[in-house]
């Protein structure tokens, strides 16, 4: 893979005009062209869409047109009542100064969807940390490596059916009740 | 790559250089840096994971841990999440202690995080300086909140308490001080030639690459758009405050550290111009105690401008005493990794943490 | 040619005496530059505590034989330069050319070091040592043409001729080779290893480069070599432009041992002015130091030499 290097950036057509699209405008312009999309309008700055994910590339892709060019975070929701996964993108206009959040629901079985990092590049690390998290995978992301858990053999920890008591157990042999009351004193006399 | 032009460094995490607890890989040819690879990981403590098990309350001594330097942000950012899903008005008063806290903060990680820059050039008379003058700051924190570091201060529906009768005029003191001090401080660093030298041109970015890639705050007002999150989408007190955001043309290392050293100037100017707008009234709303504090069901996403760039906390509730889950967005978490892998290439390594000291990066937003 | 009883104390003493001063000097340069970062510092004598602490310690790592030859070098390499440095205008070792002799031997104690760390196979520390090699050839351009201009101002290549024609405060060469005089600071600052011209120790960037892989009596013997040479190199400054701290005459040992005080005053302020400049100033990058070294002080020593060569011309 060719490392892409600030040198490729085009220094000479350097003029970055933010766009203006107002919330309520950018979210009727949306709802004019994708009609069956759930979208609400939260307040003046902040609106929310509900999309399917196979489409949400493209919602976005029509956001970011609209000056929404400041992906501000991906967050990850394990919504284990409703067996669904949540994924939130935030976006925000540098020129409307509004807050858009796409909310998109997976399978909580096998969760899988397309990546945006081609859409919004700093979805690139918020993908990775939740392919981990989460266990969401992202087909297109050439980045899915191994981020923070290093040797993790077991399932993904940020998600609700998580027990970390059992995989305390599990791991390192000791679970809470087992602890000491007080904790262990160090034996006199010589170190070993 | 040719195995025998290539020699691999690990730099960090035990290193004089690294800016923090992380690692980085960089593949060396020569002196310069040809791929760089972020390790994160060191400092993980399951931030998130925790806080769903933690009532609304107890999450505030939790949130400020994430952010050293800069802890307050991520309290004020949490309590207005919560404020938002709730519909608690906060008085105005606690409004305006919450934006003097807030500066303090961003004061004191400026401080640090220009010492850091000395440190990373070998200027290590400017770190001793600063972090002077940020100990005086953490004394005020101490008087304010009874923490140094972590103050557990803000909280959903205000402030805990309020000032100390003689805090203020402390306040003015400290800031007398600090602002006597800054010229010495900028002819020792930005009017030496070696700092020119090592700064001037080092790995510029332009705006629309920085948008592109999802650099916030003094970062991207160093590239010359002019966003402030304190003006775009007014917290706290900000509305009614005086202050001037900066920015620069450059986007160089040279224009990074700038930004962040007028931005010291303006945090002085926000204090004093808040102690004296100061209004009366209560600190904090009604709310529950905290042990039957419930939040109803809704999220919302709070942004606030840190130091070092946008910070923001997605708060989902269900109703309870819990939070359902908690997102942080550090602005390092795509400082960190991505930028910063792009950014290093093609760099000399001496350069490399230099490069990281001028993003500011501070890697436990990425392992939160 | 038979050495006098004064002569044999002196190669005894002047070791130890150098020992002696660099790590006092030291612990002076720490407390002062404690002082510019407004902290209170760690006590004078810290260097030796520092030091014998050092070498009570068991060494944990060892590399291969080569480590320990190449702290030795360091250490034996400072200690024969140590004998050729006219102390209080009285060298051990004096012929025609030791000037020459010695600026090859000051070279012989960071080979050791390199040829130390080469073979920890640490890439810090290979890194370091690369910038230290060029670092020497960046500054010894200048100090090169120093040295000549001042073996043609005094028709001798021998220190303590060069001394010896020092004797008045008016014949000290600063005064009659000013140029050459900033020409050898600003080498010495490189040679001394203190800011702007650190880089071979950068801790940021190289992690202290050579040191990297040294602890134990290993960091001790390397910390003894940059405390002999630091004596060494500043006191070569001052028999070569100070006069080599003769002040007393008559050539009685009590006019010796206060010829050497002087000397030691002398170096020490040569020294504390290098700290000086070292806690204003931030590191260059390698290149920036080059290019550094040879423009303004290769240009003014350049200078200075042709100034040394007319007037010996007779042309002023």
């Amino acid at each position: 893979m060719k490392e892409d290097t600030l040198s490729d950036v085009d220094t000479k057509s350097e003029n970055y005009v933010p766009g203006h699209t107002t919330v309520q405008e950018a979210l009727g312009y949306i709802n004019a062209h994708l009609p069956d999309l759930k979208v609400k309008l939260l307040s003046s700055k902040r609106g929310e869409i509900l999309v399917e994910h196979s489409i949400k590339g493209e919602v976005l892709t029509r956001l970011k047109e609209e000056g929404f060019d400041h992906f501000a975070a991906l967050s990850c929701i394990d919504m284990i009542d409703d067996d669904r996964i949540q994924l939130v993108y935030h976006v925000w206009s540098y020129g409307s100064k509004g807050h858009i959040l796409v909310k998109t629901e997976l399978p909580r079985k096998d969760p899988s969807t397309d990546t945006v990092y081609r859409i919004y590049r700093p979805a690139i690390t918020y993908e990775r940390e939740i392919k981990e998290m989460f266990g969401v995978d992202f087909p297109g992301n050439p980045r899915l490596t191994q981020f923070i858990l290093e040797d993790w053999e077991g399932p993904p920890p940020m998600l609700k059916d998580f027990d970390t008591e059992a995989y305390a157990v599990e791991h390192f042999g000791i679970a809470r009740r087992d602890l000491p009351s007080k904790p262990p004193q160090p034996k006199k006399g010589g170190e070993s | 790559m040719d195995d025998f032009r290539s020699t691999e460094i690990i730099f960090g995490p035990q290193h004089p250089g690294i800016h923090g607890n992380f690692a980085m890989r960089l593949e060396l040819e020569g002196d310069m840096v040809r791929r760089a690879r972020l390790v994160p990981g060191y400092l993980h403590r399951a931030f998130e994971k925790l806080m769903e098990r933690r009532t609304w309350h107890q999450n505030i001594a939790l949130v400020p841990r994430i952010c050293v330097p800069d802890p307050d942000v991520n309290e004020a950012a949490y309590s207005m999440a919560i404020e938002n899903i709730m519909g608690l008005e906060v008085p105005r008063r606690g409004n305006y202690i919450r934006s003097i806290v807030l500066e303090l903060s961003r004061l004191a990680a400026h401080l640090m995080g220009l010492g850091g820059l000395g440190g990373a050039i070998g200027l290590y008379t400017l770190p001793m300086w600063t972090n002077g003058e940020r100990d005086y700051v953490l004394d005020l924190f101490e008087a304010l909140t009874g923490g140094r570091v972590y103050h557990m201060y803000t909280w959903p529906g205000g402030v805990r308490w309020d000032m100390p009768e003689n805090w203020p005029r402390k306040a003015l003191k400290v800031m007398d001080h600090i602002e006597a001090q800054l010229p010495s401080y900028y002819s020792l660093f930005f009017e030496s030639k070696v700092t020119d030298a090592r700064l001037k041109g080092l790995a510029p970015i332009t705006t629309s690459w920085a948008v592109e890639h999802g650099v916030t705050g003094p970062n991207l007002r160093a590239t010359g758009l002019e966003v402030d999150l304190r003006r775009d989408d007014p917290y706290a007190a900000y509305e009614e405050l005086d202050f001037d955001v900066i920015t620069l043309k450059q986007g160089d290392g040279m224009a990074r550290a700038l930004v962040r050293w007028y931005e010291v100037g303006q945090s002085i100017r926000i204090i004093r111009d808040a102690i004296e707008k100061m209004p009366g009234g209560p600190v904090i709303a009604k709310t529950p105690p905290p042990l039957a504090f419930m939040v109803p069901p809704g999220d919302h996403y709070a942004h606030v401008e840190s130091s070092k760039g946008e910070y923001g906390y997605y708060v989902i509730s269900k109703g309870g005493k819990y939070p359902y889950r908690v997102h942080v967005r550090g602005p390092s978490f795509t400082h960190g990794i991505d930028v910063l892998e792009k950014m290093l290439v093609n760099q000399e390594l001496a350069d490399v943490a230099l490069i990281t000291g001028g993003l500011d990066v501070c890697p436990p937003d990425i392992d939160r | 040619m038979a050495w006098s009883t004064t002569t044999w104390v002196m190669a005894a003493l002047a070791p130890i005496i150098v020992f002696l001063a660099g790590h006092l000097f030291l612990g002076i340069a720490r407390k002062i530059t404690a002082r510019i970062h407004r902290r209170r510092g760690p006590p004078v004598m810290q260097q030796f505590i520092d030091v014998f602490k050092l070498f009570g310690k068991r060494t944990s790592t060892t590399h291969s034989w080569v480590q320990d030859m190449g702290a030795l070098f360091a250490v034996i390499g400072v200690i024969a330069c140590s004998l050729f440095i006219p102390i209080g205008g009285d060298p051990v070792l004096s012929f025609q050319g030791d000037v020459i002799v010695l600026v090859y031997l000051l070279a012989i104690a960071p080979l050791g070091m390199a040829l130390g760390t080469g073979s920890t196979g640490n890439p810090n520390s290979a890194i370091g040592v690369s910038r230290g090699l060029m670092l020497m050839l960046a500054y010894e351009l200048p100090f090169a043409i120093v040295i000549v201009t001042i073996i043609v101002h005094f028709k001798t290549a021998s220190l303590g001729e060069i001394v010896e024609a020092q004797k008045g405060f008016l014949d000290w060469a600063i005064l009659s080779l000013p140029l050459s005089a900033i020409a050898a600071d600003l080498s010495l600052q490189g040679m001394l290893g203190e800011k702007p011209f650190d880089q071979p120790v950068a801790p940021s960037e190289v992690a202290s480069g050579p040191m990297v892989e040294f602890g134990g009596k290993y960091l001790g013997m390397l910390m003894i070599w940059h405390a002999m040479s630091v004596v060494v190199e500043a006191g070569l400054f001052v028999n070569l432009f100070l006069g080599g701290g003769v002040l007393f005459g008559g050539g009685t040992t009590l006019a010796l041992i206060g010829n050497i005080f002087v000397w030691l005053a002398l170096t020490l302020t040569v020294f504390i002015f290098s700290i000086f400049i070292n806690s204003v100033f931030g590191r260059f990058k390698m290149g920036q130091a080059l290019k550094f070294y040879w423009g303004f002080p290769t240009l003014i020593a350049l200078i200075g030499l042709s100034i040394a060569v007319l007037s010996n011309l007779g042309v002023f």
